[in-house]
């Protein structure tokens, strides 16, 4: 999974600095952004029938964003911690799930994505995702890697705001159990919101996103998380 | 959802970082229109309204299919409008500029409204029509004719309500939005007289003013009167020879509609028997603004010339050798990045997420 995401990555690379373009040196710029996520997960693991629901938490990101024309390559990075004062996910092990609760949970994610504007305000994007839950004091670590696709979509409500969406999808990820393969998975995203152009250069983005991640352990347990939230950002372009 | 106070915290720390780090394009933002000298480069700019690019649809009609009576075929509709098209983007900086030729009704109503959806705010508007225009004397309705017209039936012309309407939509859209007629009776197009020229005009402060508030204005080769075609053999109306003219031996870096107006209507009055006419379209949200070409190869006295620059916001356009062509002016642009700004509004499409 791991060499099918790089080398994947690869060819999206490739593909997109090769891309002929004429506004090559009028329209190829960096956007670097940061993301603050109030976020709430909740779920349920479906065969102890145990249901989830942070009480505390939120996520910080950071990200990049790459564009030549109408294509565009980014890497977001972003993670937080989530408390779970009464019920907390279940540790899935292969003998079965486990409760938890009162604790933390220190969340990270890792998204590689390479676009292209096919249309005016619409792009097609493909890209790997990467989510790794850390169960705190329990020494428990629990990821999903996979690659999917999904369309995002910006349209120009007036000279100073955007509006703007995106939705992807994941059919089919590779799940660990601290590090070793323990199931498959999916997910699916859907994210929208408003851009508020600052300047040129500058702008804010608030939005809602949408996010659940279920696990297929190969146990037979299958996990569901839904990770909600509202979020704000800023981020500068930097055009060369 | 459960934990707004944290996005909310650091959401107003973001805000006031960015304010801090954006004070200087605020502060332009709010001058609007200046002269200013700058020390650094010992340059004078000009900087116009921030943000509106210059755009320009420009119909030329000559060959009427009838060839005939009610409309023969024109000799200098197309080439003034070729003319207009060269000097607006070479000259003042217009960088969204569509041709038509020989248009049919269709052709004007569809281009018209594609430039409505093309229009942003702040944005500047031109229409240029050079072709045959109609005058019902019953209802005292004007027409333009599009080429694909038949006879007399005024159900295949463009009535001045239609063409108000589409430049309605425009206005609505676009800071200054100004049509420019050079047909016969286009001046039943206006519905008030000329405005004249101000008793500050001329002055930074005038052309701040007017470059603030929004204008829909209307420039016609005449009133209700038949117009030349071909003056003194220059291959130009004489309305379309001396608003060109006008355009041509401009020196002063901003020129206002009110002021090119004033000498085109002295100038065509005084070398032929018709006399053009400028005014607003009413009901579309004129603020009393002025419609502002801002040459781009000015000189200032005293200056040397490759010391001034123009700060125009140009979208080059999409084929290659325009592009180039209208880049040339900005050539010391020191931000190329802001000539595209809202066309590709994309590249600011925050970062999809899984």
């Amino acid at each position: 999974m791991k060499n099918r995401a790089i080398i994947l990555t690869a060819i999206l690379f490739i593909s997109l600095v090769g891309i002929p373009s004429t506004y090559a040196q009028k329209d190829r710029g960096i956007s670097i952004g940061l993301k603050v996520i109030g976020e709430n997960r909740k779920g349920e693991t479906q065969n102890s029938g145990r249901t989830f629901d942070s009480t505390d938490g939120g996520q910080f990101g950071f990200n990049l964003n790459f564009r030549k024309h109408r294509a565009y390559l980014g890497a977001s990075f972003q993670g937080g911690k989530y408390k779970f004062e009464n019920s907390g996910p279940d540790i899935v092990t292969t003998i079965g799930a486990l409760p938890f609760s009162n604790g933390m949970i220190k969340y990270r994610e890792v998204n590689l994505i390479a676009g292209y504007f096919f249309w005016e305000h619409v792009s097609l994007f493909v890209g790997v995702k990467s989510i790794e839950d850390e169960w705190e004091n329990v020494n428990f670590k629990q990821s999903f890697t996979g690659i999917g696709g999904g369309v995002s979509g910006i349209w120009p409500i007036n000279a100073r705001w955007d509006f703007y969406g995106s939705a992807a999808f994941i059919p089919e990820g590779e799940v660990k159990t601290n590090k070793a393969k323990s199931g498959d998975g999916k997910s699916t995203t859907l994210e929208f919101g408003t851009v508020y152009r600052l300047s040129e250069r500058d702008r804010f983005t608030l939005g809602l996103k949408f996010s659940t991640v279920v696990y297929a352990f190969d146990s037979g347990d299958e996990q569901e998380m839904k990770t909600n939230g509202l979020f704000i950002g800023y981020s500068h372009y930097f055009p060369f | 959802m459960k934990h707004p106070f944290f996005v909310i915290k650091i959401g107003f720390f973001l805000v006031l970082a960015s304010f801090f780090f954006n004070a200087s394009a605020f502060s332009a933002q709010s001058r609007g229109i200046t002269l200013e000298k700058t020390d650094r480069a010992n340059q004078n700019r000009i900087n116009p309204a921030r943000h509106g690019v210059y755009r320009a649809l420009i119909i030329g009609n000559n060959d009427y299919k009838n060839g005939k009576t009610p409309w023969p075929k024109l000799e200098t509709a197309l080439s003034g409008a070729h003319a207009v098209k060269k000097i607006l983007q070479t000259n003042y900086g217009f960088s969204d500029v569509q041709l038509l030729e020989n248009a049919t009704r269709r052709d004007v109503l569809i281009a018209l409204q594609e430039l409505s959806r093309r229009v942003l705010a702040n944005d500047n508007v031109l229409v240029y029509y050079a072709g045959h225009g109609y005058l019902d004397t019953e209802t005292n309705k004007g027409y333009w004719v599009p080429v694909d017209a038949k006879g007399t039936d005024q159900t295949t012309f463009l009535r001045n309500s239609t063409i108000r309407d589409e430049l309605t939509i425009i206005a609505s859209r676009a800071r200054h939005t100004l049509l420019i007629s050079d047909s016969c009776f286009s001046g039943t197009l206006l519905r008030s007289g000329s405005r004249g020229i101000a008793a500050d005009s001329g002055t930074e402060r005038y052309y701040k003013k007017v470059a603030n508030k929004k204008s829909v204005q209307i420039m016609s080769a005449g009133g209700v009167e038949f117009v030349d075609d071909n003056y003194n053999r220059s291959g130009h109306s004489p309305f379309t020879y001396f608003l060109l003219n006008e355009l041509k031996t401009n020196n002063r870096p901003l020129l206002t509609l009110s002021e090119l107006s004033s000498n085109v209507e002295k100038a065509v009055a005084n070398n032929v028997e018709q006399v053009p006419e400028s005014g607003v379209l009413q009901g579309a949200g004129d603020e009393l603004g002025e419609f502002i070409f801002i040459k781009v190869d000015v000189t200032v006295e005293g200056i040397p010339k490759e010391n001034i620059k123009v700060d125009v916001h140009i979208i080059p356009k999409k084929t290659a050798p325009e592009k180039k062509e209208m880049i040339e002016p900005s050539a010391t642009h020191p931000e190329k990045e802001t000539e595209q700004q809202d066309k590709n509004h994309r590249r600011l499409a925050p970062l999809p997420t899984f």
